[in-house]
Parts: structure tokens; C-alpha cells; sequence
């Protein structure tokens, strides 16, 4: 895919440029500088030759074959050009030149012309607005960027050309190996969908990082991805993650992201490694492109002191990472080569004045302990330290299947000692912290790959009933189901709900409290009364015909008394459930991702605790395990204190029955089952109050 | 000739669009239809004489003949008020029979609208009830559904009319009230007597606003979509709050306009992106140009008005529901909704017509 963007056998750059600092110029001068060995062919009607080149009036003039063409000319001039494109055959085009959707509104329908042209003639767009590409294999360097990063495995995609020009600088100046670069820009035609397919199957990229500001096929790109990461990590900076960023976001764009917690959700869900800042992004980036995959998370570390090995034990337990137990072997291997003062157990000390040998017997005999999945390796300069040679001694243990992370600190006397390490691989940052935290990156995508793919669940459910009663409820331009019509579709979707019925008089409430059998739970009526507690609307525990007939009285009279504008239909009197642990389930639409399902525990206080977490829908059960397992509040649904463990299973079976029923009505925006009473495992779990919104 | 009165309960309870209605479909059925406004309210004003809107509306629907200030003999002004007060005899009754003489030649039926409630008018000695015997009319009496039914005030409008009410109407009946009131209402009524005519549904639509008038209301600037001032607004919702909530109720909240700061551009964005007919932008601040293109491609105006949020959501919220009833549009909505729920065999026979 886009192999006539990335490698093609002939490029023109339409206004290419004789003069420097034209962005014409840059393009056509990085073209050529960098060596590309296709065929170039300048564009320029006023130019008859540019940068020693024959320079063309118009593609059409031009004798040979064009793959593609890199356009910066002024936005009025691009659908003709496109014309001409089409006339020539090209099927790849870059547009670099800006003036487009992100000017307003002639821009904007420029800009839906463009694309709908481009479509016509079956040509692919790149940007507009955007910085180019840049392929390291082809030498093809169709950018306006000061500079060329040098060959690797590393892919970077970004919806901001501005951060393309900074990270390739750093790239530049740090040597770090880049195999693609592109500047997605406007994103008109070609977005991160096709990119993130084609790098995924790139030979020379095997880390692929992105950065991007909003998602607009949420549901196709969590599929993109999450096949693309089962080839090759896929980190991503997700910017605009906050009110402030987002609305930056949108000013910037035109569009509008999706919530937080739905693009970590699908992130998650996806198997994308998310980076929450661009220094994440790199430090993640050059673990996984130097490192192999850890197969778990027992991390060894080694150090020559004492301060910056706590730390990185600190940093192990906040980053979930294990702190690797050493055998009795391997203690005793270590004993025979650290002086008697050093520090035999993890975090291993090979104490300050360790030089190149100790680093190398430390470092070789705790990597090959089987309890030993990966290894830190902490290097403090002090007189004695041989820097250069212990990286030599880490790049070669690196080679061994197991991967080694370095964490050289300081800066003047461990330079040459940085450059073996990169040159060999090895991440290096220059605080321990930073390591812990990539590795920690690293065992939760190693432990995702191990993941079959989510499986997503179909019951047998009624949706012929779903359909006639939100059929209904559109006829009567009504968008909020009432209680009666939202306990009826989870009813249709396999939930079991207590028997109840709607009595408008106490003497009415007393017989069906009879027909239901007591004990009975009595709540107001109401299309007006959201929050029944509040108001007095609930009693519960009646036990007879008599308790019945008053709280009738008293439920609706408090009702009128706080509320006196309500509507009030009566009371619902509702068969008594047995005592389990409340949830709430529930869902509500994402702009980017549809429908995010979220689990909480806490009932009444969900609002209160917060403790909640999200899944995009649908979901396969082992997200919804996860889902479920997440929550801070987790270890009370298992039981504290000789309780009975709750039946977690139904709940994983109910929350997929909800995935199913939101997925199968996208009208539905906004729902939620609150409480879900989960009783002791075994005894499934019963839904007494839902709630519904459609669009 | 037949007459019939449509009298009001409460205020805005739809007589407009009932006698508009109602009017139209006789004509159409060959009728001779006549309109009246005893009592009118001075609302606009052609050359200096004060004319009541109702009254040029229907005089413009119904291609009458009549002057205006016969089909609305008085209307109320300043110098009546006080007049009154102090005691003169204004011979208000005689100017309204008199009038009323004038635009019933050689009609079938006349139609004549009332004021906002059964009392208004009576300082002025033009008590409805008064009206009612001085032309001979029947009378239908509506009343707007506003959290409750006015059952007693209902059935009191039939102690005190007696044989000349021929019913009643309910006029927006919320979705979730249409049980209580179709089901217990409706039959209690008749058991006392009193036929309810239509139990009409609510219809956010009938008492939308047009963004011509919001931009008038407003004093607003209108930054683009200058083809689409027809739009109609339904529902007003603020944009305050995080993006994310303020989607929330977007999406539940089709035909509406949203009210926010200039400088939003998420909740812009977020509006455009949902059933939104018009954008009221406040403090004087521009969007940015890539939400002003947005708006074009999909057609909704944008206002920018210069006070601030608050203001001005009290300023539009007086105007929702509660405008003369007029436009092509809601005239052919307000046909469709009377089709269906108004029981017009009865009308006619009660009021003693033969279809």
C-alpha cells in the first residue's frame, strides 16, 4: 500500500522554486539532496531549469512516466492541477500548500472539492497542509523539513507538521534512526487508517509512533489498529486530552475529539501503547525498536549506588513492574564476583567503586536466571567507573533474548558511553525512572500479544421487541424512556428485572403488593422525579397489606410536597430483592468511539466515589473482565472479611448483554442500570432501576 | 348564520391556531367564514391606528374584505385604560355589535377569538360572557396544558355558560401526561357534560421561533446563512459546561439554538455537530473562521449578539411559544395535528352545521 508515495520510480514537485527560502525551493532541494534516484522533474512555467534539473511548464509536458507529485502552489491553482495529474496518470499526490479547511469556510469547500476530484480520478491524497514525507530506504525526501534523519526501524506518522520538524531535528541530532516520516495535515484523503495499515506491514519499520489530535472512524481505526499491533508496537500521543487541550484542539481543527476516557478505552481495547507525553513517546520508542519483548514483568536491576537503585525500585511497584527474586544460584554466583559489601539481591549494588568487570559479571549472571525477565542496568560516574567499557559489557548483554536498559547518569564524562549504547541499541535515559517506566510498557503489550482477540458475544435476545417500543416512543417524539419502557428492553435483552407493577391508589397498591407477595419495595411514579430517594419516593421492606396502603400515602404526598410540578402517576410496588453488592452499569455515546460502557460499584454513590471505568462496545469479555477488575473498589465484588464472593461471571454476562443491546441500537445515546444488584457467586444478578435516552 | 366564540382558559393556549385552522377548513369546505376580534391587543401599528396582529394575520389568511378596524373594533390602548378607569361611557358593546353586523354579511359562520382568559375585558364591560350573548356565539374553550389540567376552571367555565360551551380543548398535552389526561380527564369531563374536543400533543414546533425573529429580538449580527434567517428554533440550550456534557444534551435537544461565548469553539464545534438550527454567539466575539465554515457548509446561521450569555437567554426565552401564530409551515403542521385529535363532526354538529 502507498508504495507510490513511499518508494516511487519518479517524482515532479509542481512550484518548484529557484529561490531560497520558498517553500518550493526546500522541497525540490531535499528531493535532490538526499539522494533520491528516481527521476525529478521541477514544475515551474517561469523556470527552465531549477537546481540543474530541466524544469516543465506543466505536467503535461513532462516526456516520462510520473508516480507522484509533491504540489506547493496556491490553493486556487490545485484542481487544476489535479486535472493534470489525472491526464498524466499519477495516482499519488502531496499537497503541501495550506489555505484549506483550516482557513474557514471557502477553504473548507475547497478543500471537499479536492477530495471529491481526487476520488473521481482514483488519486490519493496527501495533507494538505501538511510537511511531506520523508522514506530513509528510498533516500525519498518530499519534505520541506531542515534535515534527514538517519536509517532505522522506527515509523513516525503526525497530524502536526510542526512537531514532524522538531522530533526530526532531535532525531538528527541524537542519530536516532527513522525508517518513515509523514505529515498527515489536513488528513483530506489519506488519515491514520492507511498509514498505520501500510506501516504495519513495512519490512524496515518495526516500531510505528504517531501523533494525533482526533480520530474520526473511531470504530475502523480500533480495528486498524489492533491489527497493526499485533504485528508491531503502536504507540501514539493522543494530545487534547484535556477540556483546555481539547478545545485548542478544536479550534485548530475544525473537529471534535472524543472523550478521555473513550480514547483510552479504545486505546486499551486495541492493544495501542499510549504515550501520555512526547518524551514518553521517544522513551518508549527506543525501547521497543532496540529491545526484544520481555516475556514477564520481573525486572533485575544494577547499580553502582545506592540512591538511584531505590528509586528504581520505587519506580518498579508504581509502575507495576516485579522486582525479580534471584535464585540461591544466582545469589551465590554473585557472592564469588561483588566484594562482601555489595548488594546480592535485587536492586543489585556492585558499590561505587566498581569498574567494567564487576558491571559484567552483575549483569550477565542475573540475566541468566530464569527468575530474571529483563534487566536495568544503573550506571552513576564516579572516579573509578569505567563508562565506556560498561556499555560495551550492556550492549553485548543485550544480544542475549532478554531485554537491557541502561541508565547512565549524568552528561559530560558518559558521552562516548551514550553513543555505544545507541549505536548498539540499547535505551538509555538519563534517569532510572524513565527506564522503569518503558519496560513497564513493554510487559503490558508483550502480555496483550499473548491475548487471543476478543470475542464478542451474541445472546439470544429479543430485539423485535427493542425495536417496536423505541418505534413507539419516535411516533410520539418522545426521547426519554420511562422506567416501565426501559425495564422492558433490558427485560427483551435477557435481564432479570423484580416484578413490579404501576398502582395509582393505595387500595390498588395493596393488591398487587399481594399479587407480588411480601416483603415489597414501593417507589414513586414519576416522569418528573429523577432522583426518587431525595423526594421520599422509596420505601422499602413493607411486610403487610397495611404498611402498604400508608407508604402509599406518604410516598406520593412527599412527592407533591417537594415536588409540587410533577407529574405524578402513582407508585411502583416492586417484588423486594435479596441484599447483594450494587452496581451501576451504563453507556453513554462517544463522539469518536459510539458507545463506551461503563462499570462502577457503588450504587447510589457512584456520583460520590467515581471509581468507574470504560470500554468501548462492543467489547469481548477478557476487556470486560478487565473492565471489572480495574476499579479500585474491585476487591469488595470478591468479598472482604468472609463475605461471599459476588457472582462476577453474570455481571461479565451482563455487561456484555448491554454491549450487545447499545450496539444493536446505535439511537440509543445514553443509558445506565443503576443499581445492578450482583448477589453471591451463582445466583446471577437482577436489575431494579434503568434508564434511557434516545437520539 | 352560526357564531362561536374561542375563548382561553390560561394564556398562549393556542386560539390563534385553532381559529386559523378551523377557519380554513370551512372555507375550504365552501363555508362563508367570517373573524372577529372584539378586544384586541395593539401590537402593531399601520398609520398611526393601532391593529391587533391576530386580526391582520386572519384578515391576510382568509382574504377578508373587512377593515380592520372592524374585524378588531377595539383594541386596547392608553387612552381606554385610563378612560375607562374614570368612568366613561366608552359604548364599547355598541361599537362591537355594530362592527360585528358589518363583517357577518352574508356569512355561514363567523368565527370570533376571545381574549386571554374568561375574565378579560369585563372593566371595559366586554366580559366574554357578555360578548357571547351580544353576538348569539357559542363557545369553545381551551385551555393550555401548563403542569396540570385546570380541571376546576373548566368545569366553572361550564357552570357559568351552561348550554352555549360546546366543549372544551386540551391543548399541549406533554407525551408523558397524554394517559392521565386521555384516560381520566377526558371521560370525567364528559360525565360532567362538558365534550373535550382535542386533547391536542405537544408540538415544540407550533411555538418555534424563526432566527429572523431571534436576530431581531437579538439585535444581532449575522455572520452567514443569510438563506436560512426561515430556520426555526424549538429549544434554547447554553453551552457552559465541559464539552462532553454539553454533547449530552445536544444530542437529546433537536431544533435548537445554542447560546455560548464567541470563543468557544469546542461547544461550537459539538453544536454543528447536532440537530442545531441556529448559533447565538455572545460578548461580540467572532468565532474562529474554521467554526464560521462549518456553519456554511451545513447551513446554520450564526448570531452574535453583544450582551452576555445570561441576558440574553433571558431575552430568547420570552419569545418561545409565545408568538402569533402565523407561517406557512406551522399553518400546515397545526392542520396536520388538528386532523388528527380534533373532533370536528362534533364541532359541527353542536354548532349546528351540516358537515
Amino acid at each position: 500500500m502507498l508504495e507510490g508515495f513511499f518508494n516511487p520510480g519518479s517524482v515532479a514537485v509542481v512550484g518548484a522554486s529557484r529561490e531560497e527560502g520558498k517553500t518550493g525551493y526546500s522541497i525540490i532541494s531535499n528531493v535532490v539532496k538526499y539522494g533520491f534516484q528516481g527521476k525529478i522533474y521541477p514544475v515551474n512555467p517561469k523556470a527552465s531549469e531549477i537546481m540543474g534539473l530541466k524544469s516543465y511548464p506543466d505536467l503535461l509536458s513532462i516526456e516520462g512516466d510520473v508516480d507522484l507529485a509533491i504540489i506547493v502552489i496556491p490553493p486556487k491553482f490545485i484542481l487544476n492541477t489535479i486535472d493534470e495529474c489525472a491526464k498524466k496518470g499519477i495516482k499519488s499526490v502531496i499537497i503541501i500548500s495550506a489555505g484549506f479547511k483550516e482557513t474557514g469556510g471557502e477553504g473548507r469547500k475547497l478543500e471537499s472539492e479536492l477530495v471529491e476530484k481526487a476520488r473521481g480520478y482514483g488519486i490519493r491524497l496527501l495533507g494538505p497542509n501538511c510537511l511531506g514525507l520523508i522514506d530513509t530506504n528510498s533516500s525519498l525526501n518530499a519534505s520541506f523539513a531542515a534535515g534527514m534523519p538517519p536509517k532505522g526501524n522506527i515509523a513516525f506518522f503526525s497530524q502536526s507538521g510542526a512537531l514532524c520538524t522538531a522530533i526530526l531535528d532531535w532525531a538528527v541530532g541524537n542519530n536516532v534512526g527513522f525508517s518513515k516520516f509523514v505529515s498527515l495535515g489536513n488528513k483530506a484523503d489519506l488519515s491514520e487508517l492507511e498509514l498505520i495499515q501500510t506501516l504495519a506491514d513495512d519490512p524496515d519499520t518495526s516500531v510505528i509512533l504517531g501523533y494525533l489530535e482526533g480520530v474520526e472512524k473511531g470504530p475502523e481505526f480500533m480495528d486498524v489498529a489492533r491489527k497493526a499491533a499485533r504485528k508491531k508496537p503502536l504507540i501514539i500521543v493522543k494530545a487534547g486530552g484535556t477540556a483546555a487541550g481539547a478545545r485548542a484542539a478544536s479550534s485548530h481543527t475544525g473537529t471534535l475529539a472524543g472523550a478521555d476516557k473513550a480514547f483510552q478505552a479504545a486505546f486499551d481495547q486495541s492493544g495501542i501503547i499510549r504515550a501520555m507525553s512526547i518524551e514518553d513517546l521517544f522513551d518508549y520508542a527506543l525501547s521497543f525498536a532496540g529491545q526484544p519483548l520481555p516475556s514477564d514483568s520481573r525486572l533485575a536491576i544494577i547499580t553502582n549506588a545506592g540512591g538511584p537503585g531505590i528509586i528504581a525500585a520505587d519506580a518498579c511497584e508504581r509502575f507495576k513492574v516485579e522486582l525479580a527474586e534471584l535464585s540461591g544460584d544466582t545469589i551465590n554466583k554473585l557472592r564469588e564476583s561483588l566484594p562482601p559489601v555489595a548488594g546480592f539481591f535485587n536492586p543489585v549494588d556492585v558499590i561505587g567503586d566498581a569498574r567494567a568487570d564487576r558491571y559484567n559479571a552483575a549483569v550477565n549472571t542475573v540475566l541468566a536466571d530464569p527468575n530474571v525477565n529483563g534487566a536495568l542496568v544503573i550506571l552513576t560516574p564516579q572516579a573509578m567507573t569505567e563508562a565506556d567499557k560498561t556499555a560495551e559489557i550492556v550492549v553485548k548483554a543485550s544480544k542475549t533474548g532478554k531485554p537491557v536498559i541502561a541508565s547512565f547518569m549524568g552528561e559530560a564524562s558518559i558521552k562516548t558511553a551514550n553513543e555505544t549504547l545507541r549505536n548498539g541499541g540499547v535505551p538509555n535515559y538519563p534517569f532510572p525512572e524513565r527506564g522503569v517506566k518503558s519496560f513497564a510498557t513493554m510487559v503490558r503489550y508483550s502480555r496483550w500479544l499473548k491475548e487471543p482477540d476478543p470475542v464478542i458475544a451474541a445472546f439470544d435476545i429479543n430485539r423485535e421487541k427493542v425495536r417496536e417500543i423505541f418505534a413507539s416512543m419516535k411516533k410520539e417524539g418522545r426521547l426519554e424512556l420511562g422506567e416501565k419502557e426501559a425495564r422492558e428492553v433490558i427485560k427483551a435483552y435477557g435481564f432479570r428485572i423484580p416484578k413490579a407493577m404501576l398502582a395509582r391508589t393505595s387500595e390498588e397498591a395493596a393488591i398487587v403488593a399481594k399479587g407480588i407477595g411480601f416483603p415489597v419495595v414501593m417507589k414513586i411514579a414519576s416522569p418528573d422525579i429523577l432522583h426518587k430517594t431525595e423526594v421520599g419516593g422509596v420505601r422499602v421492606g413493607l411486610a403487610s397489606e397495611e404498611e402498604v396502603e400508608k407508604a402509599f400515602l406518604e410516598i406520593t404526598s412527599n412527592a407533591s410536597r417537594r415536588m409540587p410540578k410533577a407529574l405524578i402517576w402513582g407508585v411502583s410496588v416492586q417484588e423486594m430483592v435479596k441484599k447483594g453488592k450494587e452496581v451501576i452499569i451504563g453507556m453513554s455515546k462517544d463522539h469518536s468511539f459510539g458507545p463506551l460502557l461503563m462499570f462502577g460499584l457503588g450504587g447510589i454513590y457512584v456520583e460520590v466515589l467515581k471509581d468507574v471505568s470504560f470500554r468501548v462496545a462492543p467489547a469481548g469479555k477478557i476487556d470486560i473482565e478487565r473492565m471489572i477488575s480495574e476499579i479500585r473498589s474491585y476487591p469488595l465484588l470478591k468479598g472482604v472479611r468472609g463475605e461471599a464472593p459476588a457472582d462476577t461471571d453474570a455481571l461479565v454476562e451482563a455487561i456484555q448483554r448491554l454491549s450487545q443491546l447499545v450496539t444493536d441500537f446505535p439511537e440509543i445515546i445514553e443509558m445506565d442500570i443503576n443499581p445492578l444488584v450482583v448477589l453471591p457467586k451463582g445466583e446471577g444478578v437482577i436489575a431494579i432501576d434503568a434508564r434511557m435516552t434516545l437520539e | 348564520m352560526k357564531t362561536l366564540y374561542i375563548g382561553s382558559i390560561n394564556e398562549f393556549s393556542g386560539k390563534g391556531m385553532i381559529a386559523m385552522v378551523l377557519a380554513m377548513r370551512l372555507k375550504a369546505e365552501g363555508y362563508k367564514v367570517g373573524y372577529m376580534k372584539p378586544l384586541g391587543k395593539c401590537t402593531s401599528s399601520c398609520d398611526g391606528i393601532p391593529e391587533d396582529e391576530d386580526a391582520v394575520l386572519m384578515k391576510e389568511a382568509l382574504g377578508l374584505d373587512d377593515a380592520l378596524n372592524d374585524l378588531c373594533p377595539v383594541t386596547m390602548t392608553q387612552d381606554i385604560f385610563i378612560k375607562a378607569l374614570q368612568g366613561a361611557d366608552l359604548k364599547l358593546a355598541e361599537k362591537v355589535t355594530a362592527a360585528f353586523r358589518k363583517v357577518s354579511q352574508g356569512k355561514d359562520v363567523m368565527l370570533v377569538e376571545g381574549t386571554n382568559t374568561l375574565y378579560d375585558g369585563t372593566y371595559l364591560d366586554l366580559a366574554p360572557v357578555k360578548i357571547m350573548k351580544l353576538l348569539d356565539a357559542k363557545a369553545l374553550v381551551i385551555n393550555r396544558y401548563e403542569n396540570e389540567v385546570c380541571t376546576d376552571c373548566i368545569l366553572t367555565a361550564g357552570n357559568v355558560l351552561r348550554d352555549r360551551m360546546i366543549g372544551t380543548v386540551i391543548n399541549h398535552v406533554p407525551a408523558k401526561a397524554a394517559t392521565h389526561v386521555n384516560d381520566l380527564l377526558v371521560p370525567f369531563f364528559k360525565s360532567k357534560g362538558i365534550d373535550v374536543m382535542a386533547s391536542i400533543p405537544m408540538d415544540p414546533f407550533l411555538g418555534a421561533v424563526s432566527v429572523k425573529a431571534l436576530q431581531d429580538a437579538l439585535n444581532a449580527r449575522l455572520l452567514c446563512c443569510e438563506d436560512a434567517l426561515d430556520n426555526y428554533v424549538e429549544r434554547f440550550s447554553i453551552g457552559a459546561m465541559d464539552v462532553d456534557s454539553a454533547m449530552k444534551y445536544f444530542r437529546k435537544t433537536p431544533n435548537k439554538a445554542v447560546i455560548t461565548g464567541g470563543h468557544r469553539s469546542d461547544i461550537q464545534i459539538a453544536a454543528l455537530e447536532t440537530s442545531t438550527r441556529c448559533l447565538i454567539l455572545t460578548g461580540d466575539q467572532n468565532p474562529s473562521e474554521v467554526v464560521v465554515g462549518k456553519a456554511m457548509m451545513i447551513g446554520v446561521p450564526i448570531l452574535v449578539v453583544r450582551e452576555d450569555t445570561l441576558s440574553t437567554v433571558e431575552k430568547v426565552e420570552s419569545l418561545v411559544g409565545k408568538t402569533h401564530f402565523s407561517g406557512e409551515k406551522k399553518i400546515e403542521r397545526a392542520k396536520d395535528l388538528l386532523a388528527a385529535h380534533f373532533k370536528f363532526d362534533l364541532l359541527y354538529n353542536k354548532l349546528g352545521l351540516s358537515k
